[in-house]
C-alpha cells in the first residue's frame, strides 16, 4: 500500500491551514484527520453500473457505416429502402427507424484481433460528448454482449439440448440475469461479489456498494449487503432539528421505535434492523458527505438539483430543458466518491448502480430513443468532468463506468419501435480503459428472408443479436480490474471456466 | 376450534364467522379496507365477515373515477387550472378515505398493481383522463369472471397506450415489419398465466428432471401479438370525414378525446389475417380480417389456462393478507378461481374468509402478514381518526393528496405510478440478507423499503401530522389534515392516549416497550393549565394535540404498524 510521503502530507496541511484559518482549532482537526485518510486512499477504485433499463437498441446505438453493413441495415430498418429491394410498395404512415446516416457520429476502431475487417462504426447522433470522450481514449465500444452460459453459435442455438440462459426476453428476467446471472429471485449479483471480495480493503464495510433509488441486485454481494440513497439528500430520520414537534424525547424514541420489532414478526424485525443500519449510515454520511452545490459535482448556490444547471440537459425532440435524472444520480455517486476516505466511509473500493429507465422502445422509438441517449451523453458527460478535478485530484483514472441493459432489441420494426432482443452494445468509460477502440466481434450484417430469418452468423431471426460477448467476461474483467483474485473471479462470473482462458479478460482495461 | 365449541358451556362464538373483540375485527378490516374505522369495526362485529363481505360487494362507488376527475377538471378549469395525474390520485384518495365502498375499492387497487398501467408513461402523465377511464374499468369487472374482466382491459385505451399496441400494424415481410409484441408478451407473463407451469397449489410443475417447465416461447408471442394488431383508439361522429388510417394513427386530423372512456375500435385493415398460433391454439388464417373472434379466442385461451387461477388467486392473498401464504390456502382459493370462471369478487370472499386469514390469532405465526405499502400505511392512519379537507364546490368529498413518489423525500409510492409494468414490487421480492431471506420467505413490499425510504417515511409523517398533505402555490392551498379534537379529553392522560391510538392503529395489542415509549414521551410533553377564563383555551388544545401526534407518530413508525400481522 501506497503511504502519503511527508511533502504530501505538508501540502495537504498547509492548504487546510489556509482553509480553515478561521474556524475554531477542533473544526480545523477534524478536517485534517479527513486530509490524512484522503492522502492514505491513493489505491482507491471504483466501479459504476448505469443500467439502461427497458433494453437499449443497441442496433441504433452504435451503427455500422460500411457499405455491406449499412444496406442491411436499411434494408432492414427503412421500409423504403425494404421495398425498394424486394419490389414491394410502401404503406402510408410508415417510419423508418434506420437514422439518417449524415446524422451519424463517426468513431474509429483499429480491428483488433482482426475481428472487424471493412467494418465502419458510427454513434448515434445524440452521442456527441461520447464520441469526444471515445476519440480522447476515455471511451470503449464492448460488441454485442449479453448472458451466456458457454460460447453459443448459430447453430448451437438451434440445437434444444444446448444450454442456454433461462427466460430470455423477460425484462425483469433478463434484469436480474444480467446482473446475478439467474432469472429473478434472491441471488448475490456480480458487483456484491467482486465487494464480497474486495471488501476486508475497507475500513468501513457499509458503504461497499451502493445504488441510487430502487434496490437492484447487480449490488447485493453473498456478504456485502448494498446500500440505498436518494440522488439528492441523505435523509435524516426525525429531522436535523433533534426534536419532533418540539420534543427532544419523542424525537429520540421515534428513531428507538422504528427500530424495535417489537413482535416476534420476521418481517417486523427485518425491518427493525434495516431501520438500524439506515440511522448507523445516516450518522456517517451527515459527518462524510459533501453538499451537493459545490464544484466540480455542482454548482454554488444551487438552491436544489432542479436548478443547478450542471445537471440540466434538453431534451433533443422538444427543444426542452429539463432535469437530467441520471446526472443527478450520478452526483450524489460523485460525492460519494469523494467522501470515500473520509474515516467514516472507510471505503478503498466500491461499486455504485445508477439506473435510467424507458429504453423499451417499442413505440415511438426515433423520438424516445433520441432523449434517453441525449440524456445519457449528458450525465456521462457531466460525471467524467467531475471526475475529472475531484478535490481529491483527478479521479477518472480510479473510477470505471459501463453500460448495462437487460437486452438489446431486435432489428427488424414493428412500426414505429422495436421489440425485445438479447446481445447489445456497451460503453466502457473512464482514464483506466484503453478507449478509442472497439472490443469483440461487432455482428455481421447480412440480408434476411420474408420469414424474418437472417443470413448472419450473428443475428437471429428478426434480427436479435446472439451475444459474442458473455457478461461473464464483462464481470471477469471488470472484477479483475479491481483487484479480485482468480479464485475469486470464478465466483464473481461463475460461467467463466467455460471460456477460452485467453478470452476472459476482454482487454479494455488498463 | 370445534372442541372448544363442544366443550364450552356457553356458546362460543366461532372466530371464522364474525370478530370475537376488537383486535380481530381490525385485522379483517386491514385486510379488507384502506383501514379500520370506529364504526366498521362496529359494524363486522354486529353482523359477521360474511355479511359484511356481500354488503361490500353490492356497494358500487360513491363516485366513479370519470365522474370524479370530470367534476374537478371542469372545477379547476373554471380558476385557469388543468388538470393532471393528480386528480386521478385524489380520486383515489379520496375513495380510499370517505367511501363506503371499500372492498371493491381495495380489490380494484389489487387489480391496478397486477394489470398496471402508470402515469411514469408520458403519453398517459399528459392524458390523464386514459387512467381514471381504466380504474372504473377494473372496478367494473369485478364481479364478472377473469375472462371478462381481462376482455376489458383488452381493450381498454389506457391499456392500449401503455403497453403500445394502440395502432399496432399487422405484419408484413415485404418491408420486414413485424407486430409490436410489447401486449402480447406482458399480458402472459403478468396478467394471466406467468412463466412456469403451476400446479393448483402455486407450486412450480416440474418436468422429469426436476426443472420448471415454461409456459410459452417467444414464437407463442409473436402468435400471440397478431391477435392485438388493428386496434386503436375509438372516434365520435364528428371526426367520420377524417380518413381511417388518420385515426388508427391518432394523427391530428382525428383526435377524439372521448376516446379515452371508450373501448378500443376495431380498424380490420390493419389486423394480421395469417395464421395465429399461441400456447397450443391455432387461429387459421383469414380470408376477411375476424377481429373480436380473434382476441375472444385469445383471451379465453389466457383466463382459462390452469395456470391463471393459482397465479393470481396468490397475487390476490398477497395483496389482501399475506405475503407468504401456505400452499393449502392457495389451492382453496384457487379451486374458487375455477369455479367462479375467476369472479374476483368470489375470490376476494375465499380468501377474506379462509381459515388462514381469520383463525390464526395475530402473532401466532411469525411468519404471516405482509409489509404495508406505503399509500396503505397513510389510508390507515388517515381512516383511523377524524381529518378534515379543504372544502370543494358543489359538496364533492375530496383528499387532494399528491405525487409521493420520491423514495428519499417522500413515500416512495404513488398510486398508479408504477415505474414499469412490473409494479412498484414484484410478487417473488425476497430482499437479501434478511431472516425472511433466510427462511425463504418473499416479502414483495419491501422492494420499497431502503435504507433512506424508512427514513423519509418517518419525515412524510411528521409533516402529514404538522401541517396534513396536499398542494399549494400562490393562489391556492387544497390540503387534508388530521383532526385530533375528539382526543383531546384523553390526552391529558398518557396510558389512556396510548391505549386508544393503540386500538385505533394496532387493534388494541401493542408491544410494552411500545406502549412505555408512548406513555412516557407524552409525559413529559407539558400541557399549560387552562385559565379560568379559559384565554389560554388555543395554547392548551394545541399542546393536548401535540400529545395526539406523538402518541400517533411514535405507532405508525413502529415496525408493529408497518407489518400488518
Amino acid at each position: 500500500m501506497n503511504k502519503p510521503s511527508r511533502r504530501q502530507f505538508l501540502q495537504n496541511s498547509a492548504a487546510l491551514a489556509s482553509a480553515a484559518g478561521a474556524l475554531p482549532w477542533l473544526g480545523g482537526l477534524g478536517r485534517m484527520q479527513d486530509a490524512m485518510a484522503q492522502s492514505t486512499a491513493t489505491d482507491y477504485r471504483a466501479l459504476v453500473c448505469v443500467f439502461l433499463a427497458g433494453g437499449n437498441d443497441a442496433h441504433n446505438t452504435v451503427i455500422p457505416t460500411d457499405a455491406v453493413s449499412w444496406r442491411c441495415y436499411t434494408a432492414t430498418r427503412d421500409p423504403a429502402v425494404r421495398a425498394a429491394v424486394s419490389g414491394s410498395t410502401v404503406v402510408a404512415n410508415f417510419v423508418p427507424l434506420a437514422l439518417p446516416k449524415a446524422s451519424l457520429l463517426p468513431i474509429n476502431h483499429s480491428n483488433r484481433a482482426g475481428l472487424n475487417t471493412g467494418l465502419t462504426l458510427a454513434l448515434h447522433p445524440q452521442l456527441k460528448r461520447i464520441q469526444q470522450h471515445y476519440n480522447q481514449g476515455r471511451a470503449a465500444v464492448v460488441a454485442n454482449v449479453g448472458p451466456l452460459i458457454q460460447p453459443t453459435s448459430k447453430i448451437d442455438y438451434y440445437d434444444t439440448t444446448f444450454p442456454l440462459p433461462a427466460k430470455l426476453g423477460s425484462h425483469n428476467d433478463q434484469q436480474s440475469t444480467w446482473q446475478s446471472f439467474a432469472p429473478e429471485g434472491p441471488q448475490a449479483g456480480w458487483g456484491g461479489r467482486i465487494m464480497d471480495a474486495l471488501v476486508a480493503r475497507n475500513t468501513v464495510s457499509t458503504f461497499s456498494s451502493m445504488g441510487i433509488g430502487a434496490p437492484a441486485n447487480w449490488l447485493s454481494g453473498v456478504d456485502v449487503s448494498p446500500y440505498q440513497l436518494g440522488s439528492a439528500n441523505v435523509a435524516v430520520m426525525g429531522g436535523s432539528a433533534g426534536s419532533i414537534f418540539g420534543s427532544a424525547a419523542l424525537y429520540q424514541a421515534v428513531r428507538a421505535a422504528s427500530a424495535q420489532p417489537g413482535s416476534n414478526s420476521t418481517l417486523a424485525a427485518d425491518y427493525g434492523q434495516l431501520v438500524q443500519r439506515a440511522l448507523a449510515g445516516e450518522a456517517a454520511l451527515k459527518q462524510a458527505l459533501p453538499v451537493a452545490s459545490r464544484t466540480p459535482w455542482g454548482t454554488a448556490g444551487a438552491a436544489s438539483q432542479a436548478v443547478d444547471p450542471l445537471l440540466r440537459y434538453t431534451n433533443p425532440v422538444t427543444g426542452v430543458s429539463a432535469l437530467n435524472p441520471l446526472a443527478a444520480q450520478l452526483q450524489m455517486v460523485a460525492r460519494m466518491i469523494s467522501a470515500h476516505a473520509n474515516p467514516a466511509v472507510g471505503a478503498q473500493r466500491q461499486v455504485f448502480m445508477v439506473t435510467l429507465g424507458g429504453f423499451d422502445t417499442h413505440s415511438d422509438q426515433l423520438n424516445q430513443h433520441a432523449d434517453l441517449l441525449a440524456k445519457l451523453d449528458h450525465a456521462i458527460d457531466y460525471f467524467l468532468t467531475a471526475l475529472g478535478s475531484m478535490p481529491e485530484g483527478d479521479m477518472r483514472s480510479k473510477v470505471t463506468t459501463f453500460t448495462a441493459s437487460e437486452f438489446g432489441r431486435a432489428l427488424v420494426s414493428n412500426g414505429d419501435g422495436t421489440d425485445h432482443g438479447w446481445g447489445g452494445h456497451h460503453f466502457v468509460f473512464g482514464g483506466a480503459v484503453k478507449g478509442g477502440d472497439l472490443y469483440g466481434h461487432y455482428p455481421q450484417f447480412r440480408a434476411f428472408d420474408n420469414e424474418g430469418n437472417f443470413f448472419s452468423d450473428n443475428l437471429l431471426n428478426y434480427g436479435v443479436l446472439l451475444p459474442e460477448i458473455s457478461v461473464d467476461q464483462m464481470a471477469y474483467t471488470f472484477g479483475r480490474w479491481m483487484g479480485a483474485s482468480e479464485a475469486d473471479l470464478l465466483g464473481i462470473a461463475p460461467h467463466i471456466q467455460n471460456f477460452d482462458p485467453g478470452l476472459r479478460d476482454l482487454g479494455f482495461m488498463a | 376450534l370445534s372442541l372448544l365449541l363442544s366443550l364450552s358451556a356457553c356458546p362460543v362464538l366461532d372466530a371464522g364467522i364474525a370478530p370475537r373483540g376488537r383486535v380481530e375485527a381490525w385485522r379483517f378490516l386491514t385486510q379488507a379496507t384502506f383501514g379500520p374505522t370506529e364504526a366498521d369495526v362496529q359494524h363486522v362485529t354486529d353482523i359477521g365477515y360474511e355479511a359484511w363481505i356481500n354488503e361490500q360487494l353490492q356497494l358500487g362507488p360513491a363516485i366513479t373515477y370519470k365522474a370524479y376527475f370530470d367534476a374537478r377538471s371542469l372545477a379547476m378549469a373554471a380558476n385557469g387550472r388543468q388538470s393532471n395525474p393528480e386528480q386521478v390520485i385524489e380520486a383515489f384518495y379520496t375513495r380510499a378515505l370517505t367511501d363506503p365502498s371499500q372492498l371493491r375499492h381495495r380489490l380494484s387497487l389489487a387489480l391496478s398493481e397486477i394489470m398496471v398501467v402508470s402515469f411514469a408513461d408520458e403519453f398517459i402523465g399528459a392524458h390523464a383522463a386514459l387512467v381514471a377511464s381504466y380504474l372504473d374499468t377494473l372496478d367494473a369487472g369485478l364481479n364478472e369472471t377473469y375472462e371478462s374482466l381481462l376482455m376489458r382491459v383488452a381493450t381498454s385505451p389506457a391499456m392500449a397506450q401503455y403497453l403500445s399496441f394502440r395502432g399496432n400494424i399487422k405484419e408484413d415481410p415485404s418491408i420486414g415489419r413485424t407486430p409490436d409484441e410489447n401486449f402480447a408478451r406482458e399480458v402472459m407473463q403478468l396478467f394471466t398465466i406467468g412463466l412456469y407451469e403451476l400446479n393448483l397449489d402455486g407450486t412450480p410443475k416440474l418436468d422429469a428432471q426436476g426443472k420448471p417447465i415454461e409456459t410459452y416461447t417467444a414464437d407463442d408471442v409473436r402468435g400471440l401479438a397478431k391477435v392485438f394488431t388493428g386496434w386503436s383508439f375509438d372516434f365520435g361522429p364528428s371526426f367520420a370525414a377524417a380518413g381511417e388510417g388518420d385515426c388508427f394513427f391518432w394523427l391530428t386530423t382525428c383526435r377524439d378525446l372521448a376516446a379515452y372512456t371508450q373501448p378500443l375500435r376495431a380498424y380490420p385493415v390493419y389486423h394480421s389475417v395469417s395464421e395465429k398460433s399461441f400456447l397450443g391454439v391455432t387461429v387459421p388464417a383469414q380470408g376477411t380480417p375476424d377481429m373480436r373472434g380473434d382476441l375472444t379466442v385469445a383471451i379465453r385461451r389466457l383466463a382459462n389456462h390452469p395456470n391463471t387461477a393459482p397465479f393470481i388467486s396468490r397475487q390476490l392473498i398477497q395483496r389482501l393478507v399475506t405475503s407468504n401464504p401456505s400452499t393449502d390456502y392457495v389451492r382453496r382459493v384457487a379451486t374458487v378461481f375455477q369455479s367462479t370462471g375467476g369472479n374476483v369478487a368470489a375470490v376476494a370472499k375465499a380468501i377474506l374468509m379462509d381459515d388462514e386469514a381469520r383463525l390464526l390469532p395475530p402473532g401466532t405465526d411469525p411468519d404471516a402478514g405482509k409489509v404495508r405499502e406505503p399509500i396503505l400505511r397513510l389510508t390507515a392512519l388517515l381512516r383511523a381518526f377524524k381529518i378534515s379537507s379543504t372544502a370543494l364546490a358543489g359538496g364533492l368529498p375530496y383528499a387532494p393528496i399528491p405525487v409521493t413518489n420520491d423514495l428519499a423525500t417522500s413515500l416512495g409510492q404513488t398510486p398508479f405510478f408504477s415505474p414499469s409494468v412490473f409494479n412498484f414490487f414484484r410478487p417473488g421480492y425476497v430482499k437479501p440478507h434478511t431472516v425472511a431471506a433466510a427462511r425463504g420467505l418473499v416479502a414483495p413490499e419491501t422492494q420499497l423499503v431502503t435504507e433512506t425510504s424508512v427514513s423519509s417515511y418517518v419525515n412524510v409523517l411528521q409533516d402529514l401530522l404538522d401541517n396534513g398533505m396536499g398542494n399549494a402555490t400562490a393562489t391556492f392551498n387544497e390540503r387534508v389534515r388530521f383532526d385530533f379534537a375528539d382526543q383531546r379529553p384523553l390526552a391529558s392522560a398518557p396510558d389512556q392516549l396510548a391505549q386508544l391510538v393503540i386500538d385505533r392503529l394496532l387493534g388494541g395489542k401493542a408491544s410494552d416497550a411500545l406502549r412505555q415509549q408512548i406513555v412516557q414521551v407524552v409525559s413529559t410533553m407539558r400541557v399549560p393549565d387552562l385559565d379560568p377564563s379559559q384565554s389560554n383555551l388555543l395554547a392548551v388544545n394545541a399542546a393536548l394535540d401535540q400529545r395526539t401526534k406523538a402518541a400517533v407518530l411514535l405507532v405508525a413508525v413502529s415496525p408493529e404498524f408497518i407489518v400488518q400481522p
